[in-house]
């Protein structure tokens, strides 16, 4: 049972310490604009910022609290619609409508969750599916209200003071500011009672009921973090293109956000950043490919679930541990090669 | 046409149709219940025994139906059978004892390699299951009823009496039954837990491609065609309650009839919804399916 034990080092020293390290990260991140200057260049990295807002929102559900979101592609997309309706057809402006996203997205995904979060984790995973499809169904076929299979046209972009926010410099810089705090927000969450509460909830259910704490409502508290992030994602999502369809959220862009968890390390809010960036660069490159980049996501996900089940920022601990650095010094120090195998914490990696 | 024609065609309808998830429902049911997982990859095993039927009947063409048939069956629960014991000896049994949750992801991604992997063989149009056996259609009281219909019920429960024969009358069936009501104590009594582990997956992934070769010759094949029926599957199982392998039979006639009525008599548009409004309204009131038997466990 090496998983938990592992796990649980990785959460004891999630976003602690060497915190000029991530400023700095953060500063060469921002100073990006100035040595990139192509646009779609800048547009990757901004999208990859809106998945990596994704992938710490359901790292929260998945890594943290232990259950599987299979629809959250649906949740992006109530954010994302919410803004695109609210801005061009009550002309709201685009700074009051992103919390809505984010307001809207819980609300629909708490009626949808609450039924299925107090059974065992399965349930909910399944119901999630239904969820992405009905939502993909309903904004195809609802022509009346979300424009149908032609999506949405001429979203206003965000404004501060006058300026105008664009796909670019400008975009960038916001995105990455938002992403930054909700990292911010997701680490004092999860460092907090909170989130231990919510590996307890993950860990052992059972034993976590007996010592007192909700764990349905544990779990729901969890789920409804995981929606926010989705649509304020969602919201950004819009205002960034000008233009939303249901083509960009589809079960493959839900399953490719549990991956982008997976890969980096749940229950590890660097790995969700890490995991997403990573899956936004792959993508790029497999840009174009159609068949092989569903291929690439299922083949990603059971490999680093096989052979990284910790992922890559739990990899740097297991490699630690299974060099056995302390089994090497007392060979040398008793000189009793044999005498390992019996003991009690023999074998025990 | 009167009214009871119609009724009764869509029932019969809703039959065959309800066979493919009482199929599927049983795999869930079954890996559940003795393994204690959900695999979401079931619904693709579907998917595959459809390719593999398919792609056997074209091999031999001509042969007589009385022949080819049981070939086309046996091929493709064999080909099911193979990937159901390996998914379980290289996905599920290394990712057992990882983190909670590894498991369900890891069957998911298994299901998206799979269909990808469908549609880099197969292709990714939609193709016909060659017609293997035409009969005329049966008439019945004034009607006509599609023979396929009938083949495809009578295939089913004859599938589901054979394995309930295996399941209650055999030596491994009691080994089953064993892990499944408590997996440490039959391991104790000398049940070899890797064994039944893998005979569950191959069995529920050959029921699954019963239902591919059954149902394939009424619809068009494609790589996706697993997901739909694998929520439907999943529907079911829970209709029956989940784990408790009578209702999965039930509960998947049930929701066949019930969706073809829904298509005749309220909205053809409302066909697969209703599905999904079934499993909400169940995992809200019923969580323990229809007869009330079920291994879910509430917290």
């Amino acid at each position: 049972m090496s998983g938990p034990t592992a796990a649980g080092r990785a959460e004891r020293g999630n976003g602690k310490g060497r915190p000029y390290l991530r400023l700095l990260l953060l500063l060469a991140l921002a100073s990006v604009p100035f040595w990139i200057s192509n646009i779609y260049y800048l547009n990757v990295m901004t999208m990859a910022g809106l998945y990596v807002i994704l992938s710490l929102g359901l790292n929260v559900l998945f890594g943290y609290a232990g259950q599987v979101s299979l629809g959250h592609a649906g949740f992006y997309a109530v954010g994302a619609y919410t803004v695109a309706l609210l801005t061009t057809k009550s002309s709201l402006p685009f700074w009051v409508c992103l919390p809505l996203a984010g307001l809207v997205s819980l609300l629909v995904g708490l009626a949808w969750s609450v039924p299925t979060l107090k059974l065992e984790g399965a349930y909910l995973a399944v119901a999630t599916i239904g969820f992405g499809e009905i939502v993909r169904l309903v904004l195809v076929n609802w022509e009346g209200l979300t424009g149908g299979p032609m999506g949405v046209k001429d979203i206003p972009r965000p404004t501060i003071l006058g300026f105008t926010m664009r796909p670019g410099p400008s975009y960038y810089w916001l995105v990455l500011l938002f992403a930054a705090g909700c990292y911010v927000c997701a680490r004092n969450l999860l460092n907090s009672h909170v989130g231990r509460l919510f590996v307890a909830v993950r860990d052992d259910p059972v034993a976590c009921l007996s010592c007192g704490a909700n764990v349905a409502r544990l779990k729901i508290v969890a789920f409804g973090i995981s929606t926010i992030y989705a649509g304020v994602a969602g919201g950004l999502y819009a205002g960034l293109t000008g233009y939303v369809a249901p083509t960009a959220f589809t079960s493959d862009e839900s399953i490719s956000i549990l991956a982008m968890v997976v890969v980096g390390g749940a229950a590890s809010n660097e790995g969700a950043v890490l995991g997403a960036l990573l899956i936004a660069a792959a993508r790029e490159m497999l840009h174009g490919m159609q068949t092989l980049s569903g291929l690439f996501y299922g083949l990603i996900i059971l490999l680093a679930i096989l052979f990284v089940p910790n992922g890559l920022v739990g990899l740097s601990g297991d490699i630690v541990r299974r060099v056995p650095l302390h089994r090497m010094l007392r060979w040398r120090g008793r000189g009793i090669p044999g005498a390992q195998g019996g003991g009690p914490n023999g074998n025990h990696s | 046409m009167s009214e009871l024609t119609v009724f009764l065609q869509q029932l019969f309808a809703g039959l065959s149709v309800g066979a493919l998830y009482a199929l599927l429902a049983l795999g869930y049911s079954l890996i559940l219940g003795v393994c204690k997982i959900i695999n979401l990859a079931q619904g693709d095993t579907y998917m595959l025994g459809a390719y593999i039927g398919m792609s056997i009947a074209l091999c031999v063409p001509g042969l007589s139906p009385l022949l080819a048939l049981p070939l086309v069956l046996i091929g493709s629960m064999l080909g099911a059978a193979a990937f159901g014991s390996a998914l379980e000896r290289l996905v599920v049994r290394p990712t057992r004892l990882t983190r909670p949750g590894n498991l369900l992801v890891a069957t998911v991604g298994v299901s998206i390699v799979l269909r990808n992997a469908a549609m880099l063989i197969w292709g990714s149009d939609a193709r016909p299951f060659p017609k293997i056996l035409s009969l005329p259609p049966i008439p019945l009281g004034g009607m006509y009823i599609p023979a396929d219909y009938l083949i495809v019920v009578l295939v089913t429960l004859l599938c589901v009496s054979v394995f309930s024969m295996v399941l209650y009358r055999t030596k491994v069936g009691k080994a089953l039954r064993a892990v499944s009501q408590d997996r440490d104590a039959a391991a104790l009594v000398g049940v070899n837990l890797s064994m039944t582990d893998s005979t569950v997956f191959a069995v529920s992934s050959a029921l699954g491609a019963i239902g591919g070769v059954l149902i394939g010759p009424l619809v068009f094949l494609t790589p996706y065609m697993g997901a739909l029926g694998g929520l439907k599957g999943f529907t079911a199982a829970v209709l029956g309650g989940l784990g408790y392998l009578p209702g999965a039979v039930v509960g998947g006639f049930t929701l066949g009839i019930l969706e073809n009525l829904t298509a005749a008599y309220i909205s053809s548009q409302y066909r697969h919804a209703i599905a999904f409004l079934v499993l909400v309204v169940f995992l809200v009131v019923k969580p323990k399916g229809i007869f009330g038997k079920s291994v879910v466990v509430k917290l």
